[in-house]
């Protein structure tokens, strides 16, 4: 099995099922990353739910990357079986410090929220590991990289043996130039990259501080990092697929994207990665 | 008086194929009472579309709207920060619900938007959004509305409505789990257990009274018989259970509601059917059962 990324939440903001949206998904930000010995899920949105109804567990312990606190990339972690364990192990790598990502979740299992009574009375043993520097989680080396969004937020390179993918949500490429230049170079010779394209140009200019970028934005991106494929994800809730296809067709046959091949992530889809 | 179903799902939003005739937002109804504001029941996803909706056809006439919360559970509350009506000065929401044991009704709600797990800071939301604690057992008035609450036996502090304009009623009894052996809700999960049978046979006696009549009963039915075995604390009910409730409250009509996100469109055609012999088998009254899609209406 080569490494291969698969998408169980592709939607921004809020998971507002609707008919329209069935092609593309409903869900809110999961994405799973795996190769034959490891595997690694990428945030914790209603995607993880969903996942978790298709979940075969290789032994009892789990990896997953927080890329921030939104509500969209942490609202599914409830849903996530595994946590109901007691003998289970979830491990979460992120940049950010162990004692936020345990308040965070603490609120989020809080009594007030749930049939909980705050994080200590989730069964399952979570084990939050600070990123300072990559790390390797069994087969695969995971680095990360500061994004451009309102609040706080990394990007991952999760790179195996067969090539390398490059998780690029929430990031808005115009906020702030010169980190997203220093993001490029980081990625520089990424095979797959996931990037961030909520927003046609019109919108954008209507929610330029929403810290989301452009169909275009995240195409060139792709193309400065010398990409092979991009992916593009963090579909606004309002987005039917109508529109989605529409989009991805003309980005297909746009000159300037010829050498990279770009599809709008769908849900329940495997991707390869590199060869 | 009209109920709309706008969420049907528990615990979380589901879109599968297989989930497409009945839809996969979580709790939310509207009620709309001709010559009032509406009333709408809950914050789950299915309001996120409302919220488009009334900001493309309002124009610029302000939004005014009364919301009750049964209980504050990620599934009820979860699209409020997304209500796109909440960010205009003119709109005025009203939102009465349940506190919890730590925190109050507003206090819940403003967790949404602060600690960073949402870009807009609870404090740009000025007067068009206000908060009034309910307890069970309260009685008042929304405009020509009259509303009673009741306390429903589910963890924390879960609140029934009852909903009463010129002689039609809608009860919502949910999230609501089986009362014998099986005591979940604030305080209930306090009882004596010398008082355990009679405190019981209160809370059963008192929720008939509650739905007595009722021309609209939503009941939460998230399990089937088979698959609420074991899991009674997790305080759901089944379709059958619903049923016994409203033939002794003698109601008009029992929606099936609260589904569990493993529900397929075909699960819910079958407890709809189960429902239905259930029903015969036990009584003759007649009962309406229904299983709606997101988007219909109930007139009464």
């Amino acid at each position: 099995m080569s490494m291969m990324v698969e998408f169980w939440g592709t939607r921004g903001s809020i998971s507002a099922p609707h008919q329209d949206l069935l092609d593309y998904g409903n869900h809110t930000t999961c994405v799973v990353v795996e190769n034959k010995e490891s595997n690694i899920i990428i945030d914790a949105g209603f995607g993880i739910g969903y996942y978790s109804q298709y979940l075969k567990p290789r032994g009892n312990t789990f990896h997953l990357l927080l890329t921030h606190f939104h509500w969209d990339h942490i609202q599914g972690f409830q849903y996530f079986f595994p946590i109901f364990i007691p003998s289970n192990v979830i491990n979460i790598y992120t940049p950010f410090p162990e004692d936020q990502v345990r308040e965070i979740l603490d609120i989020y299992f809080d009594g007030s929220y749930g049939p909980f009574d705050g994080l200590s009375s989730i069964p399952a043993d979570f084990r939050v590991h600070q990123m300072k520097a990559p790390v390797t989680i069994d087969s695969l080396n995971v680095d990360f990289h500061k994004l451009n969004h309102t609040n706080l937020t990394y990007g991952y390179k999760i790179s195996g043996d067969d090539g390398t993918v490059a998780c690029l949500f929430d990031h808005d490429v115009r906020s702030d130039k010169k980190n997203n230049d220093n993001l490029i170079k980081w990625a520089q010779g990424t095979d797959l990259v996931i990037h961030d394209a909520m927003f046609t140009e019109e919108e954008y200019q209507e929610r330029s501080d929403w810290g989301h970028s452009t169909f275009d934005d995240a195409c060139r991106n792709g193309v400065a990092i010398n990409a092979e494929s991009i992916l593009l994800t963090h579909h606004d809730p309002r987005r039917v697929d109508t529109e989605l296809s529409q989009i991805e067709q003309k980005l297909k046959r746009t000159m300037e994207y010829e050498n990279v091949t770009i599809h709008c992530a769908k849900e329940k889809r495997k991707y390869q990665v590199g060869k | 008086m009209i109920f709309t179903l706008l969420g049907t799902r528990g615990s979380r939003p589901v879109f599968t194929p297989e989930r497409v005739q009945y839809g996969g937002n979580t709790t939310s109804y509207k009620i709309q009472i001709d010559g009032m504001s509406p009333i709408y029941v809950d914050f789950g996803t299915g309001v996120y579309r409302e919220g488009l909706n009334i900001l493309e056809n309002n124009g610029d006439k302000p939004f005014k709207a009364h919301f009750l919360i049964t209980h504050t559970h990620w599934d009820h509350i979860l699209a409020f920060p997304f209500f796109t009506p909440i960010y205009r000065d003119s709109t005025s929401v009203t939102i009465h619900g349940p506190r919890s044991e730590k925190y109050s009704i507003k206090n819940l709600f403003q967790v949404m938007h602060d600690k960073g797990l949402f870009p807009v800071p609870f404090s740009i939301l000025g007067q068009q959004v206000t908060f009034k604690e309910l307890r069970p057992n309260e009685r008042f008035q929304l405009e020509d509305a009259t509303i009673k609450t009741y306390q429903l036996n589910h963890q924390g502090l879960t609140i029934g409505y009852r909903i009463e304009h010129e002689g039609k009623t809608i009860a919502i009894i949910t999230d609501n789990a089986p009362i014998q052996n099986n005591h979940l809700g604030y305080e209930i999960k306090d009882w004596p257990p010398e008082q355990t049978d009679q405190k019981e046979k209160e809370f059963e006696d008192g929720l008939v009274e509650f739905i007595r009549d009722a021309d609209l009963m939503v009941f939460d039915t998230h399990f089937k018989m088979d698959t609420i075995k074991g899991k009674e604390n997790w305080g759901h009910s089944t379709p059958e259970m619903s049923i016994d409730f409203g033939v002794r409250g003698n109601v008009k009509r029992i929606l099936l509601a609260h589904h569990a996100p493993e529900d397929s469109d075909a699960d819910i055609e079958s407890k709809l059917t189960q429902a239905k012999t259930y029903l015969s088998g036990i009584s003759d009254l007649n009962i309406d059962i229904l299983a709606l899609s997101e988007g219909d209406q109930v007139c009464l």
